[in-house]
């Protein structure tokens, strides 16, 4: 029986037009290996060098991060820019240990920022120092590979607006037995004491938290999630069966569930717990008893899934954001489901080439804070802007820029945004130092070491 | 003829066939032109350490390379959409089932079937392949099949029972 299925793998790929293989590749290919070579012969000479003893000037960085300027502990504020975190800091090493300096103890104070860094290491930016937290969070759903059933699912990881909490999609010890279900829930640190709380989440064999969204007054929390049919903590072994969403009590941890049609919705929450998601032209509205359900006309046939939404202080509407050539922030009126100022875009320059514009929190009633996305001439940015509405139109403000291509797992803590003074200049984070690059340090340090000989054996001679 | 030359002959010969699995093994046109010129590229930089025929080493690069970007999780973002290719003959209804349901089955399944069916590898060779036991092709392959049945049941037919 299965000839047939070797037929239809067959014809599946007889379909395929072949690939485009750049004409560089055995250009770029033999650029490698050269540097291959250089590597290995600069740590032959670190290694020569280190049997001589003579490697002082070889540096090797603490594991630690340093510490950046000293903090006014009164001054919190947004950096003015989000240093990308490197990959040799942020990896996990074949035993799923953090290759970084990460940190265990989370009574680190408010942070300005959360965010997901490459090999899905959450990391936090210090509100009063620009301090780059790496974390080692207890059970964060984040470091299993939960990505393979759905072909790409975020893990969700949420800043409190005030940024005093962090909230994050949570799993528990794995059961002994393979068919009993992976504890799993949302975690929510307080970021003073270090202590965190969990809120339960139940459903087949556990629950993903795929998206986290706070209440303006952080007293509420919504989030989606997926119900897994198998979780087990493996590499790429989980697999889901149904979309969930709902809401979380902050105060008293209480955990409701709603069935919602896809957990990609755009998902936000106002300070009476009313939970609504967008989903492509239908918003629906819940507020933990009743569902409506509202069908939009949007501008232009927008418009695709956007991961979150922004409920206006007055919360008379919520701004959505959008995907591709007409991304910018849509106002939806939550009585009518209409939408009447249309599309608002950033102004230039963070207009040109967008490719995705996620409002991250309301500052006042005017003025919204969005993450903007840009497909730029060979490169991509992400940056932080503040967007007004047309009725009271200000001039928008590109507050932060960032080194990320992606602003999907970027959290802010919207309320430290002082308009007169919305960010503050932090240093760069001093990370450790790279294998590469302590090799090419080696390298010159093992070079002037030679040289130095050399110079020292010819000076001794000419005095002998 | 010089490595260069050779490399490109190579290329040149064989990126209609690789270009067949590596589709099949990632379901994506563009992440398998990515795997795909990934796999070039590490075989340009190993040229001269390559023993035998580079299309055995390409392919091992493609099999192990493609679980292994899954679990680094470097693409979070999902494909655009299909690509625009004319389809072939066949029951397009069937084929696009297949395609679907392939899609969600975890890597390392995909390409236990991919390498089994597609490739027509002995279990024996599929293992080698992979560096991992008989026993766990035997069993991916079963639950990959398992799993095909149970997420579309018209693919029965195809599938037919697990050996």
């Amino acid at each position: 029986m299965t000839e047939r299925l070797k037929e239809e793998l067959a014809r599946i790929g007889d379909s395929v037009a072949p690939v485009y293989v750049a004409p560089d590749t055995w250009a770029r290919g033999r650029r490698a290996r050269r540097r291959d070579r250089v590597l290995v012969g600069a740590a032959a000479l670190v290694l020569i060098a280190m049997v001589g003893g003579g490697v002082g000037l070889v540096r090797h960085e603490s594991r630690e991060t340093q510490p950046v300027e000293p903090a006014d502990s009164d001054l919190v504020a947004l950096p003015s820019r989000i240093w990308k975190v490197p990959e040799h800091v942020a990896d996990q090493d074949q035993d799923g240990q953090w290759t970084g300096p990460v940190e265990t103890d989370l009574a680190m104070g408010p942070a300005s920022v959360a965010f997901v860094a490459a090999g899905r290491l959450p990391v936090l930016i210090g509100a009063s120092d620009g301090r780059y937290h790496l974390l080692d969070l207890p059970g964060w759903l984040g470091e299993w590979d939960l990505y393979e059933a759905e072909g790409g699912i975020g893990v969700g990881l949420a800043l409190s607006p005030d940024g005093t909490r962090l909230a994050y999609a949570w799993h528990g010890e794995l059961p002994t037995s393979s068919t009993a279900p992976v504890p799993t829930g949302i975690r929510i640190i307080d970021l003073t004491t270090g202590k965190g709380r969990v809120a339960l989440l139940s459903g087949g064999q556990g629950v993903v938290t795929t998206r986290l969204m706070w209440s303006p007054d952080g007293r509420w929390l919504a989030w989606t999630g997926l119900v897994a049919g198998h979780l087990s903590g493996a590499p790429s072994s989980a697999w889901y069966d149904a979309h969930l969403g709902g809401r979380i009590n902050v105060t008293t941890m209480s955990a409701e569930k709603a069935k919602i049609r896809d957990s990609s919705a755009g998902l936000s929450i106002n300070n009476d717990g009313t939970t609504a998601w967008l989903d492509r032209d239908r918003l629906a509205v819940w507020d933990g008893r009743h569902l409506t359900k509202r069908k939009i006309a949007f501008p232009n046939g927008l418009l695709d899934t956007p991961p979150t939404g922004a409920w206006s202080p007055d919360a008379t509407s919520i701004a959505f954001g959008t995907f591709g050539s007409n991304a910018g922030l849509i106002p939806v009126e939550v009585a009518t489901a209409t939408n009447r100022q249309g599309l608002l875009l950033p102004d230039p320059p963070a207009r040109d080439n967008l490719r995705r514009v996620q409002p991250l929190g309301w500052i006042d009633d005017t003025r919204v804070l969005a993450m903007v996305e840009q497909e730029l001439p060979g490169r991509r940015a992400v940056s932080l802007v503040v967007i007004s509405t047309p009725e009271t139109r200000a001039d928008d403000r590109l507050v932060t820029t960032t080194d990320f291509v992606t602003g999907e797992f970027l959290s802010v803590a919207v309320d430290l945004i002082d308009l007169d003074h919305p960010t503050a200049d932090f240093p760069e984070p001093d990370w450790p130092w790279s294998t590469e690059r302590q090799m090419v340090v080696g390298f010159g340090a093992a070079v002037g070491i030679l040289w130095a000989g050399y110079w020292l054996f010819r000076w001794r001679r000419r005095l002998l | 003829m010089t490595d260069d030359e050779a490399f490109r002959v190579f290329v040149a010969a064989r990126t209609h066939a690789l270009s067949r699995t590596a589709y099949l093994l990632t379901g994506d046109h563009h992440l398998a032109e990515d795997l795909l010129q990934s796999a070039f590229l590490q075989a340009a930089r190993h040229w001269e350490r390559i023993e035998g025929h580079p299309e055995a080493y390409v392919r091992r690069i493609l099999y192990t390379q493609n679980i292994s970007w899954w679990r680094r999780k470097k693409y979070a973002e999902l494909s655009l959409g299909e690509h625009d290719v004319p389809a072939a003959a066949g029951d397009p209804d069937l084929r696009l089932t297949l395609e679907d349901a392939l899609g969600r089955l975890t890597a390392r399944q995909r390409t236990v079937l991919v390498l089994r069916y597609f490739e027509d590898l002995t279990e024996a060779q599929t293992a080698t392949e992979l560096g991992i036991g008989l026993g766990t092709v035997k069993s991916m392959t079963r639950q990959a099949l398992g799993r095909l049945r149970t997420l579309a049941p018209e693919l029965a037919e195809l599938i037919g029972v697990t050996p």
